[in-house]
C-alpha cells in the first residue's frame, strides 16, 4: 500500500501541471523549441543572394593583392547589381542589390573606399610608409595592398559592409519596430506572414546553416557558409559560446512570433542585438591583439588593424549601441590611428581596453 | 652539480609519495585522472619565476641607465666600458623574461619593442641626424631597444665619445627602454590574481599562455637567432649581419641565456629567486605521457640539455661561425629543432592545451 502514495501524488502533480498549461497556453517554459532553424514557410534567398554578391566582390578585390588593377566603377556596378554579369548564374536573375541596403549616409564612405582601392591598385611600387602598394609579410606568406598610410581598402569594403549592411539590416531594419509591427495573420505560402518573413530575413543576413551551433554541428573551414558573420561568430565562439547562443535566440524569437508572444519576441531582439554587438566588439579586439602580436611586421600589423577598425566601425550600426560617436573617436585616438606604419603598441592596447570596457569584455580581452 | 638538482630530487620524492597516496585512494584507476596541483604550479610560476625575473630585468635596465647617465655627463672611454658591461648584463637578463610575452608584457608588445633585429642603422642615422626619437612607433621598432644600443655602443662607425647627437639618441632610447621596463614590471605586480585565477587549460588559461609563449620564444631561438643568419630560410645563403647583437658579438651568449632560461623554467627552477617548484616537467611526469618509448618529461629535458651542449660547441662569434663553422652551427640548429616537436606537439597535447599563436584566419 505504501508504494501507491508516490504514484498517486505523481498523477496529482501531472494533473495540476496539465491544468495550469491549459490556463496559460503562452507559458514559454512549456514550449519545446525546434533544435534547428526549421520552421514552415521560410525564405531568405534575397539575403543569400546579397551574401553571394559580396563574396564575388571580395574575390574580385583580392585580385589586387596579386598586382592587378581594380576598378572603382566595376565595384559600384557590383554593389548596385547593374551592368555587371555575375559568375554565379542565379545572381543575374535577381534585382536584389547591396547598394540600396547600405545604412543612410554611408554610401559616400563606401564610394571613397572604392576609389582608395583603385588608386592603391595602380601603384607600381611596393607599399611603405607614405607610399601605397603591395606589402608582404616577413615570412612571405601574405601579401596585402595598403594605401600610403597602411590602411587596407579591401578590408574596409568587406568588413564595413558587414556593419553598414548586414548588422544594420538585421538590427536597425528587420528586427526594428517598423518591420516587426506588421501583419502576423496572413500566411503567404513559402514566405510566412509579413512578420515571420522579416524575422527570417534578419536570420538570413547572419548567413549560417540551419543547424549551426547545434550539438551535431561541426564548423568546416572552406564550406559555403565560411564567410562574413557566420565565420566571425564562429571565430569568437570559444569565448562567447555564440554559435549556439545566437542560434537559440533566432529560433526562440521565430517561435515567439508563431505564437504571437510579442513581449518575448522583443526581449529576444534585445538579446540578439547585444550578442551581435559583443561579437563585433570581440572581433575588433581580436584583431587589435593580433596587430600587437605582429607589431614589427608591416603587412600583418596593418592588415589586422584595418580589420579591427572596420569591425569597430560597424558597432555604430547595431541598434544596441554601447558607445557614442564621441567615445568611439576617443577610443580610436584619431592621430594615433591615422598612420598605421607609425602606431604604437600602447595606442593599440588603449583602443582595445576602451572597447572591452564599453562592451563588457574585460575578462577575456587579453585572450580574444 | 647545481643546487636546484638536489632540491628537485627532493621535490620529486615528495611528489612521488603524494602520487602513491592518491593512487591508493583511487582503487587502481587508470592514469587519466592524475592529481596534479596546477594551482600550486601557477603560484610558483608567478611568485618564483615571473615576478623575480621581471624585477631582475628592471633592475638591470636601471643599472644600465645609471651607467649611461655617468657616461653621458662624462663621455670617457672608462665610462663607456662600464656602459658596455652593464649593457651586456641587461641584454642577458632580457633573455630570461622575453618568453613571458602575455598579459602585461603583451599589452605593450614588450619583446618586439626591446629587441627587433637586425637593427636598421640607416634609419638610426637619419633619426640621429634630425634629432628625433619616437619610441614605440611601429616604423621605428628596428631603430630602438637593445639592437640599436648594440650599434651605438659597439659599431666602429659610431664615435659615441665624440658625437653628442649619437649620445642624445642613445639617451632617449634608454629612457624609453627603462620607462617601458618599469611599466611592465609594475603591471605584472598587480597581475597576480588574474594569472592565478585562469587555472584551467582553455585558450585563455595561464597554462595555455605559458605553453604558447614558451613555444613561440623557443622557435625564435631556432629561427631568428640561429636559423636565419645560418641561411636556413634562404636556400642556404647565410646572412651573418642578421644575428642578434651583431656589433657586440654576444649573439651566442644571448642564445645560450635564452635556452637556459626556458630549460630552467621547464624544470621549475629560477636563477634569480634560486627557487625550485612544480614545473611543466613535473606535470608531464605526473601524466606519465610517453614519447619514443620513454617518458616525454625526460625526453624533453634530455633534448634541452643536448641543445645547450651543441650550442656552446659553436666557436667564436656567431656571425663568423655561420660562414666558417657551419658543421657546429648545423648541429646546434638540429638539436634545437628536434625539441620543437616535443614542445609544440607532444607537450600541449599531453597537457590538453591548444597552440594558437600561428592562428591566421586565412585572409
Amino acid at each position: 500500500m505504501k508504494n501507491l502514495f508516490p504514484f498517486f501524488s505523481l498523477i496529482a502533480i501531472l494533473g495540476l501541471a496539465s491544468c495550469s498549461k491549459e490556463d496559460t497556453a503562452e507559458d514559454p517554459s512549456n514550449i519545446v523549441l525546434p533544435a534547428t532553424y526549421d520552421f514552415e514557410n521560410v525564405d531568405y534567398t534575397g539575403q543569400q543572394n546579397r551574401l553571394d554578391m559580396l563574396s564575388e566582390i571580395v574575390r574580385y578585390m583580392k585580385t589586387a593583392n596579386k598586382g592587378d588593377e581594380v576598378s572603382a566603377t566595376q565595384l559600384q556596378n557590383m554593389f548596385a547589381n547593374s551592368g555587371y554579369t555575375w559568375s554565379k548564374p542565379e545572381l543575374n536573375n535577381t534585382t536584389k542589390q547591396l547598394a540600396n541596403k547600405i545604412a543612410d549616409g554611408e554610401q559616400t564612405l563606401m564610394g571613397s573606399y572604392f576609389n582608395d582601392l583603385e588608386a592603391a591598385s595602380k601603384s607600381t611600387t611596393p607599399g611603405s610608409n607614405g607610399t601605397a602598394g603591395l606589402v608582404s609579410s616577413s615570412d612571405g606568406s601574405k601579401t596585402y595592398l595598403f594605401d600610403e598610410n597602411g590602411h587596407e581598402p579591401l578590408q574596409y569594403i568587406e568588413k564595413v559592409s558587414m556593419g553598414v549592411i548586414f548588422i544594420h539590416q538585421i538590427t536597425e531594419v528587420y528586427l526594428d519596430a517598423e518591420k516587426m509591427e506588421v501583419d502576423n495573420e496572413t500566411v503567404e505560402t513559402g514566405k510566412g506572414t509579413a512578420m515571420q518573413h522579416h524575422w527570417d530575413e534578419a536570420f538570413g543576413y547572419w548567413g549560417v546553416p540551419t543547424d549551426f551551433g547545434t550539438g551535431g554541428f561541426t564548423y568546416e573551414k572552406g564550406a559555403a557558409y565560411d564567410r562574413f558573420w557566420a565565420k566571425y561568430t564562429n571565430g569568437r565562439n570559444a569565448f562567447l559560446d555564440c554559435n549556439k547562443n545566437l542560434m537559440e535566440l533566432f529560433i526562440k524569437g521565430r517561435d515567439a512570433i508563431n505564437r504571437k508572444d510579442y513581449a518575448l519576441r522583443d526581449a529576444v531582439i534585445r538579446d540578439i542585438n547585444l550578442l551581435l554587438a559583443k561579437i563585433q566588439a570581440a572581433t575588433a579586439i581580436h584583431y587589435l591583439n593580433t596587430a600587437n602580436a605582429n607589431l614589427s611586421d608591416d603587412a600583418l600589423r596593418n592588415h589586422a588593424l584595418s580589420e579591427a577598425l572596420a569591425f569597430a566601425y560597424g558597432l555604430r550600426f547595431n541598434k544596441t549601441r554601447l558607445i557614442t560617436d564621441i567615445e568611439f573617436e576617443e577610443i580610436f585616438d584619431g592621430d594615433e590611428f591615422d598612420n598605421l606604419y607609425e602606431i604604437s603598441a600602447q595606442a593599440i592596447t588603449n583602443a582595445r581596453n576602451g572597447l572591452a570596457t564599453a562592451y563588457d569584455l574585460e575578462d577575456i580581452k587579453e585572450n580574444l | 652539480m647545481p643546487d636546484w638538482f638536489y632540491i628537485r630530487r627532493l621535490s620529486l620524492l615528495l611528489f612521488g609519495a603524494s602520487l602513491l597516496l592518491v593512487s591508493c585512494g583511487e582503487d587502481g584507476e587508470g592514469p587519466s585522472k592524475v592529481d596534479f596541483d596546477r594551482k600550486a604550479m601557477l603560484t610558483h610560476w608567478y611568485e618564483d619565476q615571473i615576478q623575480p625575473s621581471m624585477e631582475a630585468f628592471n633592475e638591470s635596465v636601471k643599472t644600465l641607465d645609471e651607467a649611461y647617465g655617468a657616461f653621458h655627463s662624462q663621455p670617457t672611454q672608462g665610462n663607456l666600458d662600464a656602459v658596455k658591461t652593464t649593457y651586456e648584463a641587461a641584454y642577458i637578463t632580457f633573455q630570461h623574461v622575453k618568453f613571458y610575452e602575455f598579459g602585461p608584457s603583451a599589452n605593450v608588445s614588450f619583446r618586439v619593442n626591446l629587441n627587433t633585429y637586425p637593427t636598421d642603422t640607416a634609419k638610426i642615422e637619419t633619426l640621429v641626424g634630425n634629432g628625433s626619437f619616437n619610441g614605440g612607433a611601429a616604423n621605428q621598432l628596428d631603430a630602438q631597444g637593445f639592437p640599436a644600443l648594440d650599434y651605438l655602443f659597439f659599431s666602429k662607425q659610431v664615435d659615441l665619445i665624440n658625437s653628442p647627437a649619437h649620445r642624445n639618441f642613445a639617451e632617449k632610447n634608454l629612457l624609453y627602454m627603462s620607462n617601458l621596463s618599469q611599466t611592465v614590471t609594475t603591471s605584472w605586480q598587480t597581475h597576480r590574481s588574474a594569472f592565478l585565477q585562469a587555472d584551467g587549460t582553455d585558450v585563455g588559461s595561464s597554462l595555455g599562455q605559458v605553453v604558447n609563449n614558451l613555444n613561440q620564444d623557443y622557435e625564435l631561438i631556432k629561427n631568428a637567432k640561429i636559423g636565419f643568419p645560418a641561411g636556413k630560410k634562404t636556400f642556404g645563403t647565410p646572412y651573418p649581419k642578421t644575428v642578434e647583437a651583431y656589433y657586440s658579438g654576444i649573439s651566442l651568449d644571448l642564445a645560450e641565456a635564452n635556452l637556459v632560461a626556458i630549460h630552467n623554467f621547464y624544470r621549475g627552477f629560477n636563477s634569480f629567486s634560486q627557487k625550485q617548484g612544480l614545473s611543466l616537467q613535473d606535470n608531464l611526469e605526473a601524466l606519465g605521457t610517453q614519447a619514443e618509448g620513454q617518458l616525454l618529461s625526460d625526453l624533453l629535458d634530455a633534448q634541452f640539455q643536448d641543445a645547450r651542449e651543441k650550442l656552446v660547441m659553436i666557436p667564436g662569434v656567431l656571425s663568423n661561425a655561420v660562414l666558417a663553422h657551419t658543421a657546429e652551427v648545423d648541429a646546434a640548429y638540429s638539436a634545437i629543432q628536434l625539441n620543437v616537436i616535443y614542445l609544440k606537439t607532444d607537450m600541449p597535447s599531453a597537457l590538453g592545451v591548444i597552440i594558437t599563436y600561428q592562428d591566421n584566419d586565412g585572409d
